[in-house]
Order: structure tokens, then C-alpha cells, then sequence
């Protein structure tokens, strides 16, 4: 496929929309201002546009310069033009697309599901049959007396050593 | 009962309509009104925009036996919102002796039916580029802008033929109305004899009180004789301390500082920073949909499509401009 575009610099940035160009007018990306991930105070020089942060003065705290939807707005205009990662970040890390489904934390119940008593008991009866199985001969000799308790010996003279 | 209204307009109207019925049975059939359409004085018209059109216009019948003929306004009978033309449909009327004309030989004359305004259209006289006149019957007309007419001495809406604004039909000339002697000549009316100094107080006599200016013989005196004051009542009387307190202060300087320090104009190093960016995505696209998505929201179109109803609305200006010109330099009295 042929390619549609193909703009300078200049160009390319007046192909963006009007509300993205305006918040990258006021919030420069990252090396020329750095944004803090956390609340700070409103006045700080690296407050977050996207974090509820607190009045310098009486120390209240004041709804983000853009709310949610716009957030989400923005990071969504800004991801079709693959200018995602010069926003500063949103409130606890949020992320959008692919990438939230990468850095998702895995869930308990994924981790190590509860599953039925006979699955958690699973490996411990195994193990309990194996051992009483182990045993059995033992068992068998107390119970039946000591003619019984040659047999194993009789047995192991019995396998035939030859093929 | 107040005097605004009169007591047949203060009835529900099956009322007053069963009413009015009833006494045109009782007449005979000459006296009876000539219209059975009751108009309410509130519903009454009163603006030229209303009437649409006032004595002396030009009108064309669009109802009735004289369909297609184009008669004058004589005048407005505005308690039924009719009109009077000269020329018109009559009716045998019975007049008193006392009210007989000259050479009036019997009761009986022919009055002339009104028409209702609904009916007419406005008839006016156009010109051509080349100077040729021609007549034009306006199906509605619309009003926009206003002008002091010299004539009418008030201000007068601008009568335009409507979907076709460029053509404007002037209002018929009156008569000039001579001064009488009571009337205030006009260097005088504007002249200011009063100046207040002070909005707070009033520049009355002392010993003025507004108890004098009420009736003295109202039924309910005690109303006005409050002798407590209620909490509202202080809160109104007392005036405010100051309009806005030291926080509210603060806020707006806050506000400014914020505003100052907003970054109004992007810098030319973040400008290559995010178009370099920007212009990586885009020229790897190959989506003809994605292109088509890019072109509307980079708003580019939208600005061409502006740019176009710009020129358009100037090219019209432009166009009513002319005609308004042409007819100012066409009109003549006609009357």
C-alpha cells in the first residue's frame, strides 16, 4: 500500500486536532517540563493537569483542570496520532489499550484459584495412599502372624533373574 | 372592578361569545355588526409589524369577489384588526337622521366591508436595473432593521419582501402633521431640566413622606403600618459592607496569577519536538479511512467550509447593499 502522508514537521502538527494542539500549547511534553505522577500542591511548577491536587493556601483539595472524560478524551486523540506517551500521567497510573493490559495486576483468584476441596487435597491423599501402600506388607504380617512374615522373603527368592 | 378591562373581556370567551350573540339576535338586521370577529383588546395590533400594512399601501385581494384587483388602503379599523380599501364589497347600513351626510336622501346607505389584513398582499413597485418599473405582490413580508422616518416622526421597521430581502418596500408617505399648540417643538424635547446628584438619595422636600402618596381612604391601611421589622426586612434595608471580602479578593488575584502564567503560544522547539512525532505516525499510515478521520478532526475542512460561508454572506451584503441603494434612488411618492 502506497503511502497517504507525507508532512514535515510543521505540517504534521497542524493535522492534529484543535484540543489536542491547545493542551500541548499549555502542558509542554516531557523533556521540556516534567509532571509529577502524584497529588502536589495547585501552584507546584510540576502539577498534574490530570490529579486532583490541593490549594496551596487553605489546602483543600480541587477537582483536576481536566476531568475524566476529557482525560480519557485526550489520551484517546492522542494515541491515534502516537503522541500517547508525551501526556503526563493519569490519576494511579491509569493507561488505556494494549497497554492496560499488560501492566494489569493478575487477580488472586487467577494466581491460585481456590478450586474444589478434592483438588487441594489432591497431592496429600496420593501421598497417603503411597506411603500405606508402602507399608502394607508390615501390616499384613502383624495382623496374620509370623508364617506370613517369611512371604516378602519368599517373594524376593521367587523374581526370576533371567529374561 | 379595574377600568383596563371592559367587563365583556373579563368573561370566558363561550361566555362572552354566547353573550355577544344574543344581542345581535336582538337587533335587526341592519344595525347588527358588520363583523362577527371579537378581538380582545391584548390581541388587538398596534405595531406597524403587525398590521404589515398602513394607510395609503397598495394592496392586492387574494380572497373573496374582488380576487386578483388592486385597490388602496384607506385606514386601519383596529378594533376587529381589518382594513378599509377603496375598493371594496357594501353592505346596506341604517343610519340615524342626525348622522345623514350631504345630499343624503335616505336611511339606508351602502357601507363598505373591511377585509381582514390576512387577506391583501402588499403591492410594490420595483425597478430594474435598465430604469423600467414594474409591480411586484409580496406573498409575506419581513421586518429588518429600523429607520427614523421623517414623516411618521418615530422610528420605523425596515419592510422587506420575504426570501427576497434585497427588495425593500417603502411605507407610504402621510401627510405632515402641523404643530398645535401645545406640542413641544423639537429643540426643546431633548433639552435635560433635571439632574439627579446621587442614586442613594432622593431629591424630595423633607417633610415628603410615600404615606402621602397613598389613598387615604384604602381598606387595608394596616399594611403598610409594620411596626416590627422581620429578618428579611433588615437584610433589605441594610446596605452591604463591602462587595466582596478579602478571601473573595484573594480568589480573583489567584485567579489572575493562574491565568498570567498560562502558556498561550507554543514554543517553536516543542512545536518540531511533537510535529516530528506526529509526522513519524502519520507517514507511515496507509489507511485511506485513517486519512479521512485526520482530514476532519485536523478541523481543516471545517475552516474552508467557514471560509465559504464567509464570502458568500459577504457576496449577499453586497447584493442588498445595491438594491437598497437602487430603491432609495427610485422611490417616489406615490399617493
Amino acid at each position: 500500500m502506497s503511502k497517504l502522508f507525507s508532512h514535515s514537521a510543521q505540517e504534521a502538527f497542524q493535522k492534529l486536532p484543535l484540543k489536542l494542539r491547545n493542551f500541548f500549547t499549555r502542558y509542554p511534553p516531557a523533556p521540556f517540563r516534567e509532571y509529577a505522577s502524584e497529588q502536589t500542591v495547585a501552584n507546584a511548577p510540576n502539577a498534574n493537569p490530570f490529579i486532583a491536587n490541593r490549594h496551596p493556601v487553605t489546602g483543600k483539595v480541587q477537582n483536576p483542570i481536566y476531568s475524566l472524560r476529557r482525560q480519557s478524551d485526550l489520551y484517546k486523540l492522542a494515541f491515534k496520532f502516537g503522541v500517547a506517551d508525551l501526556m503526563p500521567s493519569l490519576q494511579h497510573n491509569k493507561k488505556f489499550y494494549a497497554e492496560k493490559f499488560d501492566t494489569k495486576p493478575l487477580l488472586k483468584g487467577v494466581l491460585s484459584p481456590k478450586g474444589h476441596k478434592w483438588e487441594r487435597t489432591f497431592v496429600e491423599r496420593k501421598q497417603k495412599i503411597a506411603d500405606a501402600v508402602a507399608k502394607v506388607d508390615e501390616v499384613i504380617a502383624e495382623e496374620k502372624g509370623a508364617n506370613y512374615r517369611k512371604r516378602p522373603e519368599k517373594r524376593q527368592k521367587q523374581t526370576s533373574t533371567w529374561v | 372592578m379595574s377600568s383596563r378591562y371592559s367587563p365583556l373581556e373579563r368573561l370566558p370567551a363561550h361566555l362572552r361569545n354566547f353573550l355577544i350573540k344574543r344581542s345581535e339576535q336582538a337587533q335587526l338586521p341592519a344595525f347588527r355588526r358588520q363583523t362577527d370577529r371579537f378581538v380582545p383588546e391584548e390581541k388587538r395590533f398596534s405595531k406597524p409589524e403587525q398590521w404589515k400594512v398602513l394607510e395609503g399601501d397598495r394592496v392586492m385581494f387574494i380572497k373573496g369577489v374582488n380576487k386578483g384587483k388592486i385597490a388602496r388602503v384607506l385606514g386601519l379599523q383596529s378594533f376587529s384588526n381589518h382594513i378599509f380599501t377603496d375598493i371594496s364589497e357594501t353592505k346596506p347600513m341604517v343610519v340615524p337622521k342626525q348622522l345623514w351626510q350631504e345630499n343624503q336622501d335616505t336611511y339606508l346607505i351602502d357601507y363598505p366591508k373591511t377585509v381582514p389584513v390576512e387577506d391583501v398582499r402588499v403591492v410594490a413597485t420595483v425597478a430594474r436595473e435598465d430604469g423600467t418599473e414594474y409591480d411586484i405582490a409580496a406573498e409575506d413580508v419581513v421586518f429588518k432593521g429600523k429607520y427614523f422616518d421623517e414623516d411618521y416622526k418615530k422610528m420605523m421597521p425596515i419592510r422587506r419582501v420575504k426570501y427576497h430581502e434585497h427588495i425593500i418596500i417603502p411605507w407610504p408617505r402621510v401627510d405632515p402633521v402641523d404643530d398645535c399648540a401645545f406640542s413641544t417643538p423639537p429643540d426643546v424635547v431633548e433639552e435635560r431640566t433635571h439632574v439627579e446628584n446621587s442614586i442613594l438619595t432622593y431629591d424630595q422636600p423633607s417633610d415628603f413622606s410615600i404615606e402621602s402618596l397613598r389613598d387615604p381612604t384604602m381598606k387595608r391601611a394596616y399594611k403598610w403600618n409594620k411596626q416590627v421589622l422581620k429578618k428579611g426586612d433588615i437584610t433589605k434595608l441594610t446596605p452591604p459592607s463591602e462587595i466582596f471580602s478579602e478571601t473573595k479578593k484573594a480568589m480573583f488575584e489567584e485567579r489572575k496569577q493562574i491565568r498570567e502564567a498560562q502558556i498561550k503560544e507554543i514554543s517553536p522547539e516543542v512545536l518540531e519536538f511533537i510535529g516530528s512525532r506526529v509526522a513519524e505516525h502519520l507517514n507511515n499510515v496507509t489507511d485511506p479511512r485513517f486519512k479521512q478521520y485526520v482530514d476532519k478532526v485536523s478541523g481543516e475542512s471545517r475552516a474552508r467550509k467557514l471560509e465559504a460561508k464567509q464570502q458568500e454572506k459577504q457576496f449577499q451584503d453586497l447584493k442588498i447593499k445595491e438594491a437598497e441603494q437602487r430603491n432609495k434612488q427610485k422611490k417616489t411618492p406615490k399617493h
